[in-house]
């Protein structure tokens, strides 16, 4: 079954049912959804996020820039970022490497401090929070990390690294942690007798099901996969893509996939994002993806992705060189790349609406207004 | 096919490596292949298959006490690879033969600059040769890998270039010496399409422009379609199924590569999830008698856990180890 064809129904029987006081408390907030029109608070929602780095000079350049007053250059990875995601949804973050997905995760999880922006889980905002608050809400969101073999202590068993959570949050009687692990092990696939093993003596398949595992022993609402698949055979990526939609759908959870494999986005998020140099530039169902996607950024991955996946021919000069990351500025960032740039383009587009729940930020369809089909693109 | 001489060719090759444990591997069985002059060469298969070490036994790099014992021919050119002493394989490597490796962030040298990286393989093979001529040989191999102001980037360090550009240093640095033979083994593997697809069409054209032969590794059938004329599956060290790419893309004649297509994520109309293989490779010391893949397959019947199948024709220029081919 399309999982895209679920949440809503779900969602329903699940508040109606009561099932989980925070999903009641959420509806009790009653706020529109902006973008399908559902009176439910989303479960996550995301504004204005902006983080930025200090890029790494010499000595003498910082030097030099002290002297004369100059601001330091920084490197702008996240800019002015926004979103939602709705309860039993999953959101997948598409965007090449260096367009910030990595960098919205982890400051999502608190391993960087935004610059500014806001983000709230279910009414609590995960910034401002003192230690407790900020405790809570990562218990609410766990992380499934890219890299099977250095996500995983080879020194902890799997009894361990499975536990280790749970000793964290204080969570339940050391009696019943046990069971806790049994029943997380089966939910991933996994034998009983691997808890006393080490991750040394898996594949990376079966590692990144023990890293899963992790990530659930804390009943989380949301996961956050950052590339969790990138790293594996196309074998082994169907398998945990399958696991990743059959918890989705047993548990209820949400999940932010992110990833490069625009092929691998489309299958599994049900609203996909596009990020370019740290901004969202597109906005669109997944269904709509192939058809709809009208950014040039957008057109450009699709297009490669076309010639890998479906053996289609190559978009005109794609196959050649291109600049590569230019670096910040300000304006669209991919007018030097589009045949379609203007004057205007040195001017940051808005994301503006083209159809119901499909915003793209790109000064071609701003201007002709709403209406106008991406065939045009 | 050709009258020439094949650049590569390996017949009966089978290896057996030493475990950790100290227990026999078989890791490769009874591999036959050959590479015509001016071919890109795609081997397919899941990791564990045996494609690395494939690619290590002809480059020479396989540490000589972890091989227990290994049998068959392997041919480069006028030479027999496998009587090749490590003096005369450091000749080869870098001069005649290059490898583009997977990671380029653990396989370059963090300490070294990106002229010194690439100029090291010049300075190795060509021991009189006089700065200048290897600055000229390394601007030229890195605006050959797609660097378009190379000048600008020969004092930089791996960590001050982006990804992209890191693969394109190790390319690079396989193309120094004109190679006649290009080994890569999953050079793209962690970047994004846009840029797997520039990579590919550079190592492409520059493995044709060269008259050089490229033997690309990946577990990736569609980046390997992009790039390969003739494909070899592998399967648990043993080579299932070969023949031209595109033909044996839309007509798989063992059900092992049928699953590796089914396996790739589409970006057709219709979604759905890609289809897993059931199951997982076997390690080499647990393979099951008779075919392979037997353990795993839908169509497996009695006789195929007999002996291994033998490698039959499957139409112009295919073979394939089924007894049951699709």
């Amino acid at each position: 079954m399309n999982p895209s064809e679920q949440p809503l129904a779900a969602l329903t029987a699940g508040i109606a049912g009561g099932a989980g006081a925070g999903i009641a408390a959420a509806a009790a907030a009653g706020v529109v959804h902006s973008t399908t029109g559902r009176t439910v608070a989303p479960l996550l929602t995301v504004a204005g996020l902006c983080k930025s780095f200090e890029l790494e000079r010499p000595l003498t350049a910082r030097i030099r820039d002290w002297w004369t007053g100059n601001p330091a250059p920084r490197l702008h990875a996240l800019s002015e970022v926004s979103f939602e995601i709705g309860h039993q949804e999953t959101v997948g973050i598409l965007g090449e490497s260096g367009s910030g997905k990595s960098t919205l995760a982890r400051v999502l999880m608190g391993l960087y401090p935004p610059d500014t922006g806001t983000a709230v889980l279910q009414g609590r905002s995960l910034f401002a929070g003192d230690r407790t608050a900020r405790f809570e809400n990562l218990r609410q969101m766990q992380m499934i990390f890219q890299d099977p073999f250095s996500s995983l202590d080879p020194r902890m068993s799997v009894r361990r690294i499975l536990e280790e959570p749970l000793r964290i949050h204080g969570l339940g009687a050391r009696a019943e942690w046990h069971d806790r692990l049994r029943r997380g092990l089966s939910e991933v696939g996994l034998d009983q007798d691997v808890l006393e093993r080490y991750p040394s003596e898996f594949s990376g398949g079966q590692r990144q099901r023990i890293g899963i595992c992790r990530a659930l022993i804390l009943d989380p609402l949301l996961l956050i996969a950052d590339e969790a698949v990138s790293a594996l055979d196309v074998s082994v990526q169907a398998q945990i893509l399958e696991l990743l939609r059959q918890l989705k759908q047993a548990r209820g959870i949400s999940l932010l996939f992110i990833s490069h494999d625009i092929a691998v986005v489309r299958q599994i998020a049900d609203r996909i994002l596009v990020l370019y140099q740290g901004r969202i530039v597109e906005t669109l169902p997944a269904e709509c993806l192939l058809q709809d996607a009208c950014h040039p950024y957008t057109r450009r991955l699709l297009g490669a992705a076309l010639h890998l996946r479906e053996d289609a021919a190559l978009p005109a000069g794609q196959d050649g060189l291109t600049g590569g990351n230019a670096g910040y500025r300000d304006g669209c960032s991919c007018r030097d790349s589009c045949e379609a740039a203007s004057k205007a383009c040195e001017q940051m587009p808005p994301l503006s609406e083209l159809h119901p729940g499909h915003f793209v930020a790109c000064h071609r369809y701003a201007t002709s207004g709403l209406g106008r089909g991406p065939a045009a693109g | 096919m050709t009258d020439m001489p094949p650049l590569l060719s390996m017949s009966g090759y089978s290896l057996t490596l030493r475990g950790s444990d100290g227990r026999p591997l078989p890791v490769l069985q009874n591999v036959d292949f050959e590479m015509q002059k001016g071919q890109c060469v795609g081997v397919a298969g899941e990791s564990g298959s045996g494609k690395s070490v494939l690619a290590l036994s002809i480059m020479g790099l396989l540490p000589a006490l972890s091989i227990v014992g290994r049998s068959g021919s392997i041919r480069f050119g006028e030479l027999d690879l496998m009587g090749l002493d490590e003096e005369a394989f450091r000749e080869l490597r870098g001069s005649r033969m290059a490898m583009v490796f997977q990671e380029p962030m653990t396989a370059m040298n963090p300490l070294m600059t990106l002229f010194d990286q690439v100029g090291e393989t010049v300075a190795a093979h060509r021991p009189g040769a006089s700065r200048d001529e290897i600055q000229e040989r390394v601007v030229r191999a890195l605006k050959r890998a797609g660097f378009a102001e190379p000048d600008r980037f020969l004092s930089s360090f791996p960590h001050q270039l982006s990804g992209g550009m890191r693969q394109r240093a190790m390319l690079a640095m396989a193309l120094v010496m004109d190679p006649e033979l290009v080994i890569a083994d999953e050079p793209t593997t962690a970047l994004d399409a846009a840029l797997q697809i520039q990579l590919l069409g550079e190592l492409r054209r520059q493995v044709r422009a060269g008259g050089s032969s490229l033997l690309f590794i990946s577990h990736d059938l569609g980046v390997i379609r992009a790039v390969s004329d003739q494909l070899v599956v592998m399967y648990a060290g043993v080579i299932v199924e070969s023949g031209p790419t595109a033909d044996l893309m839309a007509k798989p004649a063992h059900p092992y590569t049928a699953a590796l297509i089914e396996a790739l994520p589409r970006l057709i109309i219709e979604r759905r999830l890609p289809r897993p293989i059931p199951g997982h490779l076997p390690s080499p010391d647990r393979k099951p008698a008779g075919c392979v893949f037997s353990d795993r397959c839908n169509r497996v019947r009695e006789a195929c856990r007999g002996e291994l199948p033998p490698a039959v024709e499957a139409g112009p220029g295919r073979l394939v180890r089924c007894l049951f081919p699709l």
